[in-house]
């Protein structure tokens, strides 16, 4: 059966759900794992996120794109996509950026209810973090399909704009930087432009 | 103020008090920016209220990504329905969308106009009606038939396809000159051949005298007894976006211009103008599905004018106002297209290391369906929209025929826009279409096209506004954007938007002693 607009859940009712179950999950994934071990990273500067969010970005990014540790891309912690994912942050609602952030922090410690995995999101295998991260596509539970959708929105839309990726996708960049070419001045004396 | 330069440095916010002129425009877009020039040339004295920057494109347009989704765009370019399902592009900024549009421009089809005659009594809005204005927009924008030989690869295989199959199609018109087909028209053009609102109608405005203050952002409308007067107003920091101040601007007439998610916002945070309760309720979106055909040539759609060849063969809307859809060709920079890609991984980087080599069209539907839009408590707008079923039957239908178009261009492959993936290699393949239909988190439905939230109707029961744009509730105020489109276009929205602009500016002015003295 096709999904009517009635039954769409909220903005607000995907965090009552997912954060009123799975606060108390993620509470259970913190008791083992702890909270340190969140690396600070030499000469990032953040606006939205915190060193902990940032490195679950770097995680869920590396496992999102990176079909196993060895693939031929560019690794996306390595370039700094948590940097540019905080930049994209930093231009939307405070009220959806707490949001997100608090979605990292789900994601990162519900790995023993969702994943039946003791170690939190980012101290597991590559291997495990990816079948983790899958799972939430695959959900049957409508909330965990759509932050799936914000994660990827997130980590997609960051990594195909660092260069180092271009070679990969054939894309050759802006002309901005490469060639020289003077704008018009539209003319203000009442001629319409394509007169000139 | 400097009436020489076409790029005259932004006028700031003021740092609180009050101002007074006669019609104050909230938001310079298709809408505002039309509304502001004609007025002022008028002799009326105008304001202009813009929530986003003013750019100067040699400066501020550097064609990445990474900026300008987050200069030109709400959000970064990532607005969505509350749920996610759809995502919206939304533009900001002085000149609106039309600095991010792809420029394509198509007069407001007579059979839409005609069953808004029969439908909503809009007598005055018919195609003989609006056709001064359309005209004068036409002029205004520069707009002229698009060469043949601008039509690059990723539109020549749309175009192929339709051709072999004897589907109609046309080139259309654009509003660019002399353009230098680099491609990033959505990311603002750098050189100015995109004859966007923000080169043509805000000088010309500014240049009558209109105040335009951008980082002002319209917080209330204020009603004194049953008629507009001002509007209360945030003075946003640039650098931050948080609020520095406010001011208020008097007016005789209030206009609100800030596009279909905004201007009923603004009023529902106002509280006026609902009492048909329709407000919000009747929210279009164009929805639209990525069809891609995988080439053995390299297509490398990035490059060159990005929409030159539309499929209106199923565009049935044009005959009666009712139902289809058009075919258009889109194309992305590398992290857009990487969002609309399906998959992850190794499955994801095989999509797009066949970048180069991809063509990719979307069935854009006139749609029936009414998705609503309410504001949350901290000023965040609650969008819910998906499509209904007969809008989901037409976009299965729409992703069959652009997949069958690209098998008779001759692509190997065609990517299916489902969440991990389908590759099909023959027509005979596409039954897949009809077993996954539109799931949400499945399909990824895309909009820009935002209308039709403050619908227009002479009875007052049906709509917001009447066909004069004036608010059936609140005497001088005004809804004049795509907002007030009884139902969906099903073309692009620019110069419909703009015409009706000036068509209403038009009648304002005969209006001058009610609405400005």
């Amino acid at each position: 059966m096709l999904p009517s607009a009635d039954h769409t859940p909220s903005r607000r009712e995907f965090l009552r759900r997912s954060f009123g179950g799975s606060l108390l999950l993620a509470a259970g994934g913190l008791l083992p794992a702890g909270c340190g071990g969140y690396p600070n990273r030499e000469g990032e500067t953040l606006q939205v996120l915190d060193v902990k969010s940032a490195r679950i970005v770097d995680a869920i990014a590396d496992a999102m794109i990176l079909e196993t540790e060895n693939a031929p891309l560019p690794r996306p912690s390595r370039l700094g996509i948590a940097a540019r994912v905080d930049g994209m942050l930093a231009g939307i609602h405070p009220a959806i950026q707490d949001q997100t952030v608090l979605l990292f922090r789900v994601f990162e410690h519900a790995t023993l209810p969702f994943g039946l995995r003791a170690s939190r999101f980012t101290k597991l295998p590559h291997a495990e973090q990816r079948a983790y991260l899958l799972g939430w596509a695959d959900s049957r539970l409508e909330f965990r399909r759509m932050a799936f959708q914000a994660l990827k929105m997130f980590v997609y839309a960051t990594y195909y704009t660092f260069d180092e990726t271009w070679a990969h996708v054939g894309y050759d960049g802006p002309w901005v930087g490469r060639f020289e070419i003077p704008p018009f001045a539209p003319p203000l004396d009442g001629s319409t432009d394509h007169e000139r | 103020m400097n009436a020489d330069s076409p790029m005259t440095p932004p006028q700031s916010a003021p740092t609180g008090g009050v101002i007074e002129t006669q019609a104050v425009i909230v938001g310079s877009g298709a809408a505002g920016a039309v509304l502001a020039k004609e007025l002022a040339e008028a002799g009326i004295d105008v304001v202009v209220l813009e929530a986003g920057a003013w750019h100067v494109p040699e400066r501020d347009f550097n064609q990445r990504e990474e900026t300008m989704l987050g200069r030109l765009f709400y959000d970064q370019g990532a607005r969505t329905t509350t749920d996610l399902g759809v995502t919206i592009m939304h533009g900001r900024g002085v000149g609106g969308s039309t600095v991010h549009n792809i420029s394509l421009c198509m007069a407001p089809v007579a059979g839409i106009l005609d069953r808004w005659a029969e439908e909503y009594g809009l007598m005055g809005m018919r195609a003989p009606d609006l056709e001064p204005a359309v005209r004068r927009v036409w002029d205004h924008l520069g707009i002229n038939p698009i060469a043949p030989e601008h039509i690059n690869a990723n539109n020549r295989m749309v175009q192929q396809g339709a051709e072999r199959l004897g589907w109609r199609g046309f080139i259309p018109h654009h509003n660019r000159v002399d353009c230098l087909q680099t491609g990033f028209c959505i990311l603002g053009c750098t050189y100015n051949r995109k004859q966007s609102m923000l080169i043509t109608y805000v000088p010309r405005a500014q240049r009558a005298g209109a105040r335009i203050y951008p980082h002002a952002r319209a917080a209330r409308v204020l009603v004194e007894g049953d008629r507009a007067v001002g509007v209360e107003v945030e003075a946003l920091d640039p650098q931050t976006g948080t609020v520095r101040n406010t001011f208020t601007v008097r007016a005789r007439s209030v206009i609100l211009s800030a596009g279909a998610l905004l201007s009923p916002a603004l009023l529902l945070k106002s509280g006026l103008a609902n009492s048909s309760g329709l407000l919000g309720k009747r929210l279009h979106l164009h929805p639209s599905v990525v069809v891609g055909g995988i080439f053995d040539e390299r297509i490398e759609g990035w490059r060159g004018v990005p929409q030159t060849y539309i499929v209106d063969e199923f565009a049935h809307f044009y005959r009666n106002g009712h139902d289809g859809y058009l075919i258009i060709p889109v194309f992305a920079h590398p992290g857009t297209a990487a969002v609309m890609s399906p998959a992850t991984g190794a499955a994801h980087a095989s999509v797009m290391a066949r970048y180069p080599y991809l063509s990719a069209a979307a069935p854009m539907v006139h749609d029936e369906t009414h998705g609503t839009l309410d504001v949350l408590r901290d000023g965040r707008l609650e969008v819910r929209y998906w499509p209904n079923e007969g809008d989901q039957r037409w976009l299965i239908d729409g992703i069959r025929r652009t997949a069958e178009l690209y098998f008779a261009a001759g692509a190997r492959e065609v990517m299916l826009p489902y969440g991990e993936g389908v590759l099909i290699r023959s027509p005979r393949e596409l039954d897949v279409v009809e077993r996954r239909g539109i799931r949400k988190y499945d399909v990824a439905v895309a909009s820009v096209h935002p209308q039709g939230s403050a619908p227009m109707s002479a009875d007052p029961k049906q709509g917001i506004v009447d066909v004069h744009c004036e608010t059936h509730d609140v005497r001088n105020l005004f809804v004049c954007d795509a907002s007030v489109f009884p139902t969906s276009l099903g073309t692009p929205p620019m110069v419909p938007t703009a015409a009706v602009a000036a068509h209403t500016a038009a009648w304002m002015v005969g209006e001058r002693r009610r609405l400005f003295e």
